[in-house]
This record gives C-alpha cells, sequence and structure tokens, in this order.
C-alpha cells in the first residue's frame, strides 16, 4: 500500500489510536496543543471528504465496468460470430478497466478508514469549549501553574466507552448500549492557592433491533451531560461556611436548561453537580461551567470576607 | 507624551483613570483601530458606545508638541460642550472631551505624575485611595493600571477573573491580558463573562449574602464610599497562604 500521510497531530501528548489527549503542563502549551488538534481535525475532515468522493468516483466507474462485462458475455452468447467477433474484445476490454477501477477504489477506500479511524467525535464543541474555558481560567491561574488535562476525542460510541447493555423496557426484543463518556477531566490549582478538579461526563444511548424483515435497526439518543465540579481551599481562610451552606444553593445561578443535582460544602472543600438533560453547544457547555465557577466563588469569596473580618 | 483619562464606566458605575502614552486610537471596535500611526506605536482604547464608530478618532501629539484630537470623517464629538465634526483641535490639561454619552477629562501628565498610582478597585468599587492600595503579597506594590511594566516591576493590572488578581508579569511580550499591550485598557474591567452572574462580587443591598454582611457594613460609610462588604483585592490576597494539611491532593479527600 502506497505511503499514508502522517497519522496523528504533531503532539506527542495525543495517543491517536484513542484519540486522547492526555498531558500535565502550564496553560499556555495547552492552548497551542489545542490549536494543533483543531487543525488535525480539519485536515482529517478534508481528507475523510477528499476519499469519499475518490472512492464513490471510481466505485462508478467500477460498476459501469462490471455492467459492461456482463452486457459482452451477452452479445457473445446471444449473437453467434459477429457477437463473438465484437464481444471478446469488449470483454477483455472490459474486465481490464474493471480491475483497474476495483483496485482505484479499494485504494481509496483504505485511505478513507484511515482517515476514519483517526477522526475525533463529530462533537467538536469538546475542544472548543475546553478552548473558551481555558481563556477565562488563564486569568486566575498562575502562569508557571500546571494543569493535568485529559480530553477523550474520540467518538461517544467507541466501544470502551459502553458501560452496560439492557433489553429495552418497552420493547423487550430491543437492546439498549449504554454509554459514558468522560471526556474532560481538569485538575489544577487558581493562583488563590484553592485547588480544583472539573469533569465532564455525556451519556448516550444507542438502541439496536431486527424489523420484520429481519433488517439491522438503530436509534441512538443523547442523555445530556453531568459536570461535577470540586474545589478544595484553605479551611483557615474560609470562615461561617457551614452558615452559609445553608443559603448556599440559592447563589447559584446557572442556564436555565441546567440543573442544580448536588452542593456539598464543608470547612475546607466544596463540591457541585450540575446536569444538562440534553445535547448542548460549546458556548452553553462553556457558560454552565463558568456559572458553576462563578457562583462556588460568590460562596466562597463571601467566607473570605468573614474570615477577614474575624481576624 | 503620556495622558491620563478620567470618566465613568457606565457598566459599572465605577471610574475609569488609565494612562496611554500618545498616539491614542479610540472607538467601539479593537480590531478596526489601527496598531501603528506614521510608524509610531499607537494605543488603542475601546470605548462601548453606541454612538462612536468602530474607529472614531485619535489622539495625538502635533508638530508643535500640543496634544490634538483628530476624528475620521462622519465622526462627531464634543470639547468642553462645543461640538465639532472638522479640523483637528488641540487640548489642554482639564478639557472635557465628549465622545457619544461619555465625557472623558484629560490630563497630561509629567513623568513624576505618571509614575503615580491609580487605586486599586475591585468589584466596580474603590477600596482604596491612590498609593494606599492594601500589601497584596507576591504582588506588586506599583500601580497605575494600564502603564506598561517597568523593567523588573510586575505588571500591576488587574486580571482575575473570579477575584482580584494582578497580573505580575515583568513584561508585557507575549501576555494574553494586554495582547503585548496592544490593549491599554484594563481587561479585568471588561466584564462581559463575568456579566451572566449579575451582582457577582458584591453583597450588600438585596444580593446574596446581604443578611450575613449587615454586620460588617459601616455606621459612618457615606454614600459613594467604599463599603467593606464587597470582595476586595485585599481579601483576595489572603488567598495565597496554604495550610499543610491544605497541600494535600484533591485525591485524598
Amino acid at each position: 500500500m502506497k505511503k499514508l500521510p502522517a497519522d496523528r497531530p504533531a503532539i506527542t501528548a495525543f495517543a491517536p489510536q484513542k484519540r486522547c489527549y492526555q498531558n500535565i503542563t502550564a496553560i499556555a502549551p495547552l492552548q497551542t496543543d489545542l490549536d494543533e488538534l483543531i487543525r488535525w481535525q480539519d485536515y482529517v475532515k478534508t481528507q475523510i471528504d477528499h476519499y469519499t468522493r475518490k472512492r464513490n468516483t471510481w466505485v462508478s466507474w467500477s460498476a459501469v465496468a462490471v455492467i459492461t462485462v456482463f452486457l459482452s458475455i451477452s452479445l457473445i452468447t446471444a449473437a453467434g460470430s459477429i457477437g463473438v467477433f465484437l464481444g471478446v474484445p469488449g470483454f477483455l476490454v472490459a474486465v481490464g478497466v474493471a480491475a483497474y477501477t476495483g483496485s482505484r477504489a479499494k485504494k481509496f477506500y483504505e485511505q478513507l478508514q484511515f482517515f476514519e479511524a483517526r477522526g475525533f467525535s463529530e462533537r467538536s464543541y469538546r475542544h472548543e469549549c475546553l478552548s473558551r474555558l481555558l481563556t477565562l481560567l488563564e486569568r486566575d491561574i498562575a502562569p508557571d501553574q500546571k494543569l493535568r488535562l485529559r480530553l477523550d476525542l474520540a467518538p461517544i460510541t467507541d466501544s470502551r466507552k459502553s458501560v452496560s447493555k439492557a433489553p429495552n423496557r418497552r420493547h423487550r426484543e430491543r437492546q439498549n448500549e449504554y454509554f459514558e463518556d468522560n471526556w474532560l477531566k481538569l485538575r489544577s490549582a487558581f493562583a488563590d492557592g484553592t485547588k480544583f478538579q472539573l469533569t465532564v461526563l455525556e451519556r448516550y444511548i444507542v438502541c439496536t433491533w431486527r424489523n420484520q424483515n429481519n433488517n439491522a435497526r438503530r436509534r441512538e439518543k443523547h442523555k445530556g451531560f453531568k459536570i461535577d465540579l470540586a474545589l478544595r481551599y484553605a479551611a483557615e481562610q474560609h470562615a461561617d461556611l457551614a452558615r452559609l451552606a445553608n443559603i448556599a444553593r440559592s447563589a447559584v445561578q446557572l442556564p436555565q436548561v441546567a440543573q442544580l443535582q448536588g452542593l456539598e460544602i464543608q470547612r475546607d472543600r466544596l463540591a457541585m453537580k450540575v446536569t444538562l438533560p440534553q445535547e448542548a453547544s460549546a458556548a452553553l457547555l462553556a457558560q454552565t461551567i463558568t456559572l458553576m465557577l462563578l457562583s462556588a466563588y460568590q460562596i466562597l469569596n463571601l467566607a473570605r470576607i468573614r474570615a477577614n473580618q474575624a481576624s | 507624551m503620556r495622558i491620563q483619562l478620567d470618566w465613568t464606566d457606565p457598566m459599572t458605575g465605577g471610574p475609569r483613570r488609565p494612562q496611554y502614552e500618545t498616539p491614542v486610537a479610540f472607538g467601539q471596535e479593537f480590531s478596526q483601530l489601527p496598531s501603528e500611526l506614521n510608524g509610531q506605536r499607537v494605543s488603542r482604547l475601546i470605548l462601548a458606545d453606541p454612538a462612536l464608530s468602530p474607529y472614531h478618532g485619535v489622539l495625538k501629539v502635533n508638530t508643535l508638541g500640543e496634544l490634538a484630537i483628530a476624528l475620521r470623517p462622519d465622526a462627531t464629538a464634543g470639547v468642553n460642550g462645543q461640538p465639532y465634526t472638522g479640523e483637528t483641535v488641540t487640548l489642554q490639561t482639564g478639557d472635557r472631551l465628549q465622545l457619544g454619552a461619555l465625557e472623558l477629562t484629560v490630563t497630561m501628565l509629567s513623568a513624576p505624575d505618571a509614575a503615580e498610582a491609580e487605586p486599586a478597585r475591585a468589584w466596580g468599587v474603590t477600596v482604596a485611595p491612590a498609593g494606599q492600595s492594601p500589601p497584596v503579597a507576591g504582588l506588586a506594590s506599583q500601580a497605575a493600571a494600564g502603564a506598561a511594566p517597568s523593567p523588573g516591576m510586575p505588571c500591576d493590572r488587574l486580571v482575575g477573573f473570579l477575584f482580584p488578581r494582578r497580573c505580575g508579569r515583568t513584561s508585557r511580550e507575549h501576555c494574553p491580558h494586554c495582547q503585548g499591550g496592544e490593549i491599554d485598557d484594563d481587561p479585568y474591567f471588561l466584564a462581559s463573562e463575568r456579566s451572566i452572574y449579575p451582582n457577582y462580587g458584591y453583597y450588600g443591598g438585596s444580593s446574596w449574602g446581604s443578611e450575613y454582611t449587615e454586620d460588617l457594613t459601616p455606621a459612618e460609610a457615606q454614600p459613594g464610599e467604599a463599603s467593606n462588604y464587597d470582595f476586595t483585592e485585599a481579601d483576595a490576597a489572603a488567598f495565597a497562604v496554604t495550610s499543610t494539611d491544605f497541600e494535600q491532593d484533591l485525591d485524598a479527600s
């Protein structure tokens, strides 16, 4: 097979087989890598489009050649000596053309498979969302502070993201496969010393069955996002958190579609869980996470004021 | 020439006193403002007023060494209440420049003036008078928001998003906050992202948490005076201290 182009973006922290980026580095190199990942994704998409067109063209020519082969055979068998005289050369030419076009179609099919296996999830909001977040967070993170990031860009229906299978509740003959895609895990510390961890999990269901004609059928459904934010801070610098915890839920502001599932505040840590019940754009995801951070800090900043006043 | 422009920010209601090196191009859109004029690097001032053009005009020093304002065609402005549209007009310290709904007071700075500080502020609230900003651990005592950091001195620009924090960089090169010195405005106050949480950082009035701040409100506080129940840079500074126990990793929890 002809040598194929580079099989990965120019990023050492990116595993092309898993399509997963994992790194511990400062915020500036992370943003550079994200830009490179976006460029790589654009390149892969372009290549997939290109090879799809090429493959389809050669498959069409191949089909024409095969039809010509059958027509030639019909001519040879049905039209006597004239048929043999015209049909045999036509048959030979058509077989040659069919072989050539078939090999070309196969080659482009292989190249298409190569890029499809390296393409990211169609949901490109992942790195777009992260890119937006990093732009905000860099204002509160020291330039040399390292971030631990795991960004999974493989499609949500990747086999390693399958968590369980069970019959459909309403249609017992149908099989549900449940996917959980923990595609973002970001961990670092803000310049105020507060450590944070942010995880985003996406849920998905694929339902498969066979219809009356025994044809395979498939239906997919997005089941929303689960976003977890955990903060850990110095207890002695935050006062009255136990009292504030009673009213803390009313300090949380979220987009209308988002739901606060849990808020736990202790003397040295805060955990917030939010769900988005539907598919979301990069902007909505980033806005939800931004509001989670602002809500958490609205609470912590008041506790900080109380601690300063007390001291 | 270094100048200072004073105006009231319509978004926050707080005073703005940034300093700029001339020439200063101003308008609504950063991308429309020139980065260079006649070989000189241009300070760019973004004023979010719908009456202004994307590139409205420029403040520059003329051949006589005077500060002058030149408007783009079709742009209008006023100086000391008198509207003008055409020729270049020279300005003196104390002149008031009307741009849309904004009124900017121009001050030409001598070298010592340029080193003086703009007061440190938290979310739209002045928390300390000029020269008396609270000491901030690990951060600069140098002030003058918008001024280029002196060699070896950390930049005093407020850049925090979740909490007030000073930039601390000793060079503007590759700085993401002022884009290598091209944005002379203070990004801390370009708070469009933070505006999704109304009254963020405020705990007075009917804001969240006000019932826990009543005992903190100074009885003698005057209207407009800084109140001590809003989160300030001084509050943020104390965060820097960490305890041994706190150093445990998140995994340990």
